[in-house]
């Protein structure tokens, strides 16, 4: 399904009520860092701060079900889709500008706690690949698409490890495929930051480097943090599994900036049946302890 | 191989073959003078800055990871989507609008030239060559700085074009005193300031770089870059809030997407180190950041 014309569209916006308006908001409760990136899930907004419960290096589920706080989206529409039609955002802080907010469908993500954090041998992340089913788990056929990053839930007291082997199962069900590079974690990411983000040598940031001609993740199988200084103290870590589905650039505090989807190529970043959609934002600069966010958006499903 | 319809295109997110390169780069506190050129790639933050260190007087080639980072493939890349801010040094500042920017694939730098040796030819070691665009056709050459410059010296450029004939640059001007990282090049003295050397009357590009000689000292050293250009840009508002009367915003996003904006796209080839420069046409780009990001998608 979809649409053909725009009068289709049109159509099923104004007469079929095939349409949803949405105001989201977060306060970014914890001042970031200049040139990093920051998981708005940690925030509380129209979403409740999530805490990323689970057991350490097991995969959780996640989708517009999820107990922490999704975005209800209008819930199921197959056969039909589901699909952005314009979103819009801005941000009010004292510093930080220009960001750049990212819409994603988080899938899932791993939480990383304890020693799981602090060692440097390699840690197994015990989950079931994604696979091609109608589960709402599969709802990237085989992880197509799909994106890793990780985040901070509670900071590490100090360290500053290389992330020296992240290994995944792709699209095509090879396993053993690792991020090309050594990637660089900050010493105290604070509260949300994305800790391979940052202006330092080998930061790669949002999402953690593929394979050649990779073009997503079914399975995250293990990661190890060694070299550089072992993170200490009683840090959490998030490992997400998540889907890109549009940027929108803030230039400057207040400023409410406008993506259109219709008529920009490629169009209307589709919302599947089970998006957890959440937030991620790169900080310029430093931004400000409880800046707003507002953003806004509309999709339709025909 | 290239994409043939807007759907091939448009699928490449849905199937993944899509990745966003976010960069910010934050040049130093040394003023820039009005109308000059800058060398973003030389500037720190994400990715890390590039300072052309390598021995002096050898051609070297630039390291793909180090530039904007665009992950490598084994088929064809391209350019989807370009989207840059300009952030303002500070609340009130203005000199880094209309900003216009040149989006390059870095290809090889010859480093270490004495812009105070005047009269003496300094002959590179080029056994380095191009590994793309090896034609050299649509290669430029752009002079960095490295050091500070004095301002008020001249040089002239041997190179080899794109048909393996050694040419002369005519007189290249240099602009008055610079800081390092900007671009080194006038058509007139301290004047008319030109982003790349220009080339002889009918030659396409630069194939390889042969010497230089300074004819009036200018102070300072700096690197011959060849670079291919691959796409324009224009921050036109500076992103800045004031923090005292009028406490209005201002700021915007340029963006420049390929396909419905301009026709076809722009390949990005294997192993290329992407960079941005900038000129700063109201004046000094000195600590204003440049932000944004770069969408590729492969076949």
């Amino acid at each position: 399904m979809g649409w053909t014309s725009q009068d289709a569209l049109i159509d099923d916006v104004s007469n079929n009520g095939q349409f949803q308006y949405d105001v989201r908001f977060k306060t970014i409760s914890t001042a970031q860092v200049a040139a990093f990136w920051t998981n708005l899930g940690v925030f509380n907004g129209s979403e409740p701060a999530s805490t990323y419960a689970g057991t350490s290096l097991t995969f959780v589920p996640t989708d517009d079900t999820w107990a922490d706080g999704a975005w209800q989206h209008g819930g199921d529409v197959s056969t039909m889709t589901k699909h952005f039609l314009y979103a819009g955002a801005n941000i009010v802080a004292a510093a930080g500008a220009p960001w750049v907010l990212m819409a994603v469908d988080q899938v899932g993500y791993v939480p990383i706690t304890g020693t799981d954090v602090t060692g440097t041998s390699g840690r197994t992340i015990t989950m079931t690949p994604i696979a091609a089913t109608s589960a709402k788990v599969d709802r990237y056929p085989n992880g197509v698409g799909l994106r890793a990053f990780f985040s901070t839930e509670v900071a590490p007291t100090a360290g500053g490890p290389n992330l020296t082997s992240f290994t995944y199962t792709n699209v095509a069900g090879t396993t053993g495929k690792a991020c090309p590079v050594t990637v660089g974690m900050a010493a105290t990411p604070v509260i949300g930051a994305v800790p391979h983000s940052g202006g330092a040598a080998t930061r790669y940031a949002p999402f953690l480097p593929l394979a050649a001609g990779d073009t997503g993740i079914k399975d995250l199988e293990a990661f190890t943090l060694s070299g550089g200084t072992a993170y200490t103290g009683t840090g959490q870590l998030v490992l997400h599994l998540v889907k890109p589905l549009f940027s929108i650039p803030l230039p400057a505090s207040g400023i409410h900036q406008v993506a259109e989807f219709i008529n920009a190529l490629p169009n209307m970043a589709r919302i599947l049946d089970g998006a957890c959609l959440q937030w991620i934002l790169m900080n310029t600069g430093a931004t400000t302890a409880n800046a707003p966010l507002m953003a806004e958006s509309a999709h339709a499903w025909g | 191989m290239g994409f043939r319809t807007v759907a091939q295109w448009a699928r490449s997110e849905e199937e993944g073959r899509s990745w966003q390169s976010f960069f910010r780069k934050v040049p130093p506190s040394a003023a820039t003078i009005a109308g000059q050129w800058f060398d973003y790639s030389t500037a720190a933050g994400v990715p890390v800055p590039n300072y052309y260190a390598s021995s002096p007087l050898v051609a070297q080639r630039l390291e793909a990871a180090n530039g904007i980072f665009v992950p490598a493939q084994n088929t064809d890349r391209w350019l989807k989507k370009a989207t840059v801010m300009s952030a303002a040094a500070g609340v009130t500042s203005t000199t880094n609008q209309n900003q216009p920017l040149m989006l390059l694939d870095y290809l090889l730098y010859v480093p270490f030239i004495d812009l105070d040796a005047a009269g003496e030819e300094q002959v590179f070691d080029t056994t380095v060559g191009l590994d793309r665009y090896t034609d050299g056709v649509g290669v430029q050459m752009m002079v960095v700085t490295q050091a500070p410059t004095a301002g008020g010296g001249s040089y002239q450029i041997k190179y080899i074009d794109d048909t393996d004939t050694e040419r002369t640059t005519a007189v290249v001007y240099c602009p008055a005193a610079q800081p390092s990282g900007t671009l080194c090049s006038a058509v007139a003295n301290a004047a008319g300031i030109s982003p790349f050397v220009p080339l002889n009357a009918g030659v396409k590009g630069v194939k390889s770089l042969v010497s230089m000689t300074v004819s009036v000292a200018n102070g300072g050293l700096a690197a011959i870059v060849l670079v291919k250009p691959l796409q324009m840009s224009y921050a036109r508002e500076e992103c800045r809030r004031p923090t005292s009367s009028p406490t209005e915003s201002y700021g915007e996003a340029a963006e420049i997407e390929r396909i419905r904006q301009y026709a076809g796209s722009v390949k990005v080839e294997s192993g290329a180190f992407l960079g941005w420069i900038g000129k700063g046409v109201a004046g000094s780009l000195a600590s204003a950041p440049l932000v944004g990001w770069l969408e590729t998608f492969w076949e």
